[in-house]
């Protein structure tokens, strides 16, 4: 059962409260789209619509919707009017509020969410058209307690506010803007996507909000379908065997069952809170790789259900003041996809989604750049300036790496790669600028983002930016005795390590230094392909003693796992195995690449994302 | 500086991780400046404001609480050039603010105590060096331990005036001599008495029965 409830109030009781011109008809409008089959495919004799009603007509609304009709599908509640946050509530009016008694005459959306979490749809939607409908965001701690949060019978809970928690919903000709662009996503006159049959409430909002921030607001988009189908509305622009939504979601229920845990559920919800504060792209990695590999013997199943996840969860990252962390979040999704490619279903969904990430990544340069031209510091932390004399290396690093992958695989694919080599090229010679010196090695978790810098920096034809990138940073690690910190070094190793830098003595850090390294193995396996051969064989001597190593494992679809097994650790010691570069190219091994440019694609941003491995294969190809 | 709306790879969790780290950092440099002038066996702290009292002494001396502070200003340039030798820098820095204002306080709320007591001996006035000397030792008590060794008191001197002490203690002519070794004895004599008085109104002290 689908089921809808749209609630629009224009007039209310108190005159000291405006009243509105456009709520009702806006709810009438969203009740028309959403129980019409063609669109929303709501069931119509058992959805309600409600205008300008009072608190106990709401409530009884609710009451009737949630308990009369079994078990429900998906649920879909639009609320149109005046709201507002009070004591970390956000309260929906209804015609007999009373403004100073909030709590008794208000809906709050916290009440709405404890009777969701009785009932439990399998998806629930909540919309709010309302001025300072952001502030529903208040609600949730209601939402992220253990009891409904993840619970196996709310898998799936969205909300959309059109206005963020400090603003005014507008109106334009009597009808809300937020409202529009939603129902203009839902009659087919604004495009989400094509490749789905129905669309999720979390892909529609995040074209209307990023319609609506053009107009000065700001939406609020928050929540996870955690089922394997969307179920929102049908996709007007579907081509492909159309069908009904009733039917659609008929279709689905058996086969969108994810068969999650309650603990999946609950790492799952955790990951997505924690997205802004708490990032570890690990943790993503390992919550969701189990959950794929139970879902794999269902290919169309998985793909369907990782898209629902990229949308939720790309969303959330969006949403978040670090620019790149919905390139990351995406990434880790695409990667987890590579054991299961052989299916041409995961294939197709693991490509749509590495090339959104391809797009966010592209996008987040064009920000990068204009907001270096505004603030060349802008890489700089805020606060605390002295860990960036540690941070800010592996940023820059792994920035110019990130930004590199559009760039090889446009040169993989052939395709017109002009303006993306160019903007590369830009952002270089902006960092290049302010930072020359901090493009420089730290940590062994660079060694990734040196080998697919200065590999794209190469294939672009940037042979200066390359040799003088690699130069200073054979001669920083020369100087630094080819000591570089571990992943794992904590505070107090970081700081005793920039102090042994300048010091130029490293006893203090011995337990902290990565030993053997990788990245010393990538600039001199780089060497020969960036003319630097003789200048680096002329300063090894300096190295004597230090151990590097490169790890290979032909097997690719292995590539984002925590541990890699079956592949080999080729270890070297400079002045026992290795006295010149020429020794060490001569020794390394025969790398089969990946044949598939997708899994090449996939292995790129798994060594980006997970510091300990390097995609030797890149030069095989 | 204001907090950015936007950020790129930002990792505020490690730079939080290295921030307490730099923060310990300083602390121990702050516990080192104070040990070097105070025995740690000697030092207590209090958690929260107010005026230190001791309620069996009639003249216990409140030297108030003194702020010790230093303001660091990081470049951005320097960050951004990965100029490492800042952070050493500014560690030492640190160190020689701290240190000059610890000191500053120690030996001005020292200064205010004896001044406060009247327990002060005016060199100028005693004529001479050794004089100044001896009569300081007649105003301080030398401390016993429990089991009767005592802590013979420290003398903390300016260069200039550990040169003239210098000088005079090696022209000390063997009556000057013999008078400040008396001095030291009957103190230490007074001290052991004390001490026993002390362990007196323990209704039984030690272990011998």
């Amino acid at each position: 059962m689908r089921l809808a409830l749209a609630v629009g109030c224009n007039t209310y009781d108190s005159s000291s409260i405006p009243t509105l011109d456009g709520a009702e008809s806006d709810a009438q409008r969203m009740f028309s789209a959403l129980t019409n089959d063609e669109f929303g495919g709501y069931a119509l004799e058992h959805s309600l619509l409600l205008l300008s009603p009072t608190l106990s007509e709401l409530r009884e609304a609710l009451r009737r919707l949630l308990s009369n009709y079994g078990s429900i599908d998906t649920f879909t509640f639009y609320f149109a009017g005046h709201g507002s946050v009070k004591a970390g509530s956000f309260y929906m009016w209804g015609r007999d509020v009373i403004e100073s008694r909030l709590s008794m005459t208000a809906l709050s959306l916290g009440d709405i969410f404890r009777m969701i979490a009785e009932v439990g749809p399998r998806q629930t939607n909540i919309i709010v058209d309302a001025c300072e409908g952001g502030g529903l965001i208040n609600d949730l701690g209601v939402l992220l307690k253990n009891e409904t949060l993840g619970d196996a019978h709310t898998p799936g809970v969205t909300l959309f506010a059109t206005a963020a928690q400090n603003e005014f919903a507008m109106e334009e000709d009597g009808v809300g803007r937020g409202t529009s662009a939603l129902l203009d996503c839902i009659q087919g006159r604004e495009f989400v996507q094509d490749h789905a049959a129905a669309l999720d409430l979390v892909e529609i909002s995040r074209r209307v909000s990023n319609k609506l921030r053009a107009s000065g607001q700001t939406p609020v988009v928050w929540g996870l379908n955690l089922s394997a189908a969307p179920r929102f509305c049908r996709n007007p622009f579907y081509s492909e065997n159309p069908i009904a939504m009733q039917v659609f979601v008929k279709e689905w229920s058996v086969k969108s069952s994810t068969g999650l845990t309650q603990t999946q559920y609950e790492a799952l919800w955790s990951i997505y809170s924690s997205i802004e504060s708490n990032w570890n792209p690990r943790s993503l990695a390992n919550t969701v790789q189990p959950i794929f590999s139970s879902m794999a013997s269902d290919p169309e199943l998985l793909a369907n259900f990782v898209l629902r996840l990229s949308d939720s969860l790309s969303q959330r990252a969006e949403s978040t003041t670090d620019r790149f962390r919905s390139v990351e979040v995406g990434a880790v999704l695409a990667v987890s996809l590579l054991p299961y490619l052989g299916s041409a279903a995961i294939a197709k969904a693991a490509q749509r989604i590495a090339d959104e990430v391809s797009t966010q990544i592209v996008a987040t340069t064009n920000v990068l750049i204009e907001t270096l031209g505004d603030d060349p510091f802008a890489l700089l932390a805020s606060e605390n300036a002295f860990p960036d004399l540690y941070l800010l290396p592996i940023r820059i690093t792994k920035t110019l790496a990130w930004t590199a992958i559009p760039v090889l695989i446009k040169l993989a694919k052939e395709s017109d790669s002009a303006a993306a080599v160019a903007q590369f090229a830009t952002l270089v010679a902006c960092l290049r600028q302010t930072y020359r010196y901090s493009i420089t090695p730290v940590s062994d978790i660079q060694a990734s983002h040196w080998y697919i810098l200065l590999s794209a920096l190469h294939s672009c034809g940037l042979s200066e930016e390359a040799d003088e990138i690699a130069g200073i940073a054979f001669y920083r690690l020369v100087a630094n005795q080819g000591n570089l910190l571990r992943a794992n070094a904590i505070g107090a190793q970081i700081v005793d390590y920039i102090l042994s830098v300048d010091a130029g003595d490293f006893s203090r850090v011995v337990n902290a230094v990565e030993r053997p390294n990788e990245t010393l193995a990538v600039l001199l396996r780089l060497a020969p392909t960036l003319g630097l051969t003789d200048v680096f064989d002329e300063s090894l001597w300096h190295l004597d003693g230090v151990s590097f190593m490169a790890y290979v494992n032909p097997d690719y679809s292995c590539f984002g796992d925590e541990i890699m097994h079956d592949g080999e650790n080729l270890v070297w010691e400079v002045g026992y195995d290795i006295f010149r570069v020429h020794e060490l190219v001569a020794a390394w091994p025969e790398i089969t690449p990946p044949t598939d440019n997708l899994v090449h694609h996939l292995s790129l941003m798994a060594a980006l994302l997970y510091p300990d491995r390097v995609p030797w294969h890149y030069f095989g190809r | 500086m204001a907090k950015r709306s936007i950020s790129f790879f930002a990792n505020p969790a490690a730079s939080m991780d290295i921030n307490q780290a730099l923060v310990s950092r300083l602390g121990e440099i702050q516990l080192e400046i104070v040990s070097a002038r105070i025995k740690p066996e000697n030092t207590q702290s209090f958690v929260h404001g107010g005026p230190l009292r001791r309620l069996s002494a009639t003249n216990y001396f409140d030297g108030g609480i003194k702020k010790h502070s230093s303001v660091h200003t990081v470049k951005f340039q320097d960050i951004a050039e990965h100029n490492v030798s800042i952070l050493r820098l500014q560690l030492q820095s640190f160190r020689e603010t701290m240190n000059v204002q610890f000191l500053q306080s120690l030996y001005g709320t020292i200064n205010d105590s004896c001044e406060s007591s009247g327990n002060v001996v005016d060199a100028k006035a005693e004529g001479s060096t050794l004089a100044a000397f001896e009569a300081m030792l007649e105003k301080l008590e030398i401390p016993v331990a429990a089991d009767g060794t005592p802590q013979l008191p420290e003398i903390h001197l300016g260069a200039g005036a550990f040169e003239k002490f210098k000088e005079a203690m090696d022209g000390i002519s063997p009556e000057a001599d013999a008078r400040i070794k008396e001095i030291q004895a009957r103190k230490i004599a007074e001290g052991r008495e004390r001490e026993l008085r002390r362990q007196a109104k323990f209704v039984r002290y030690g272990n011998q029965t």
